[in-house]
């Protein structure tokens, strides 16, 4: 084996040809993914943005994701968004976990003006999806957003969210 | 974003240009008067030629400093949205009297994505506002407001 250059998130060795596509998956850009959303009625005429990055050959993966409400929207349980990949839960004894922290939210009551937050979390052990934890219930910020909390979600109502996790696949 | 075609030329510059590095940038902020003796440091890394941005920012506020508004801070670069309240990131103040930790996470301020605001901010009922004059505390000489996070550069 030979001298070890990092470029990026690649290992390279010696007498590796450089290729255009390595050189090119080195890059850090995005892509949009189809997310499927569980408890989640959109609304007529409401839109839901998911993009994730991937760079390299590594494991980290970046996802964002934007819904604006449209008309008649709700939530009828606690609500859930898939990943662009499947997170590993699992710790270095292998023991699968549910919610390990992967980012953060912000829900924008649009006519009240409020802006609730919370954070992230892995919503089952196979890593495939988050829930919203943090939000307001009328008492403390204790629970995922579900239906009507941290408040009833309406019209033109903005929910975003962003984090990282490692990628089980 | 760069995108790299068989035969291009790998340069120096180009190398340089993939290693991850952190500078500061001159952030423009909005109702927050930093006090006397207060400072603001603001950074980002941009990764090789790629739209990810990562950034941060710390303020140690002085003597008698003031948010007059709802406070809004300029990113490095704008970011890639056409609406408001992207999630974008993490807060963290610090009432250095009591010490109160309060915390929340960061939106896109306008359509041009070029500002963050502050979300999840306590007003004394709920976690519901946005850093503004007297939410979640009103500021003094000492405190600390802090954020992190990365988005997608236009």
């Amino acid at each position: 084996m030979g001298r070890v250059v990092h470029l990026g998130v690649k290992t390279f060795t010696n007498g590796e040809i450089l290729t255009a596509p390595i050189l090119n998956a080195s890059m850090w850009s995005f892509a949009t993914y189809k997310a499927t959303t569980d408890g989640v009625t959109i609304g007529s005429g409401g839109t839901i943005t998911t993009n994730y990055c991937r760079p390299g050959r590594g494991d980290l993966v970046f996802f964002n994701g934007h819904i604006v409400f449209g008309t008649s929207p709700s939530f009828s349980t606690v609500i859930t968004v898939t990943l662009p990949t499947n997170a590993n839960t699992s710790d270095f004894d292998l023991i699968d976990r549910v919610q390990w922290c992967a980012g953060s939210w912000v829900f924008r009551d649009n006519s009240a003006v409020y802006h609730y937050a919370g954070s992230l979390g892995v919503w089952n052990v196979s890593g495939t999806e988050v829930s919203f934890g943090g939000a307001w219930n009328g008492t403390s910020p204790r629970r995922r957003i579900e239906s009507a909390v941290p408040f009833t979600v309406a019209v033109d109502d903005v929910l975003s969210w962003e984090g990282y996790y490692v990628s089980n696949t | 974003m760069k995108t790299f075609a068989t035969g291009d030329k790998i340069t120096s510059s180009i190398l340089n240009s993939t290693m991850w590095s952190f500078a500061a940038y001159t952030a423009t902020t909005t109702a927050i008067t930093l006090g006397t003796g207060g400072v603001i440091t603001t950074n980002y890394c941009r990764i090789g030629t790629g739209d990810l941005v990562f950034f941060n920012g710390y303020i140690t506020f002085g003597t008698s400093p003031a948010i007059t508004a709802t406070c809004h801070i300029t990113l490095p670069t704008a970011a890639d949205v056409t609406a408001i309240q992207w999630c974008v990131g993490s807060w963290v103040f610090r009432d250095d009297s009591v010490p109160d930790h309060y915390a929340g996470s960061l939106g896109i301020w306008d359509t041009g994505g070029a500002e963050i605001s502050f979300a999840g901010a306590w007003d004394g009922t709920a976690p519901r506002d946005r850093v503004r004059v007297g939410v979640p505390m009103t500021v003094a000489v000492g405190d600390r407001l802090s954020w992190e996070g990365w988005y997608i550069s236009a």
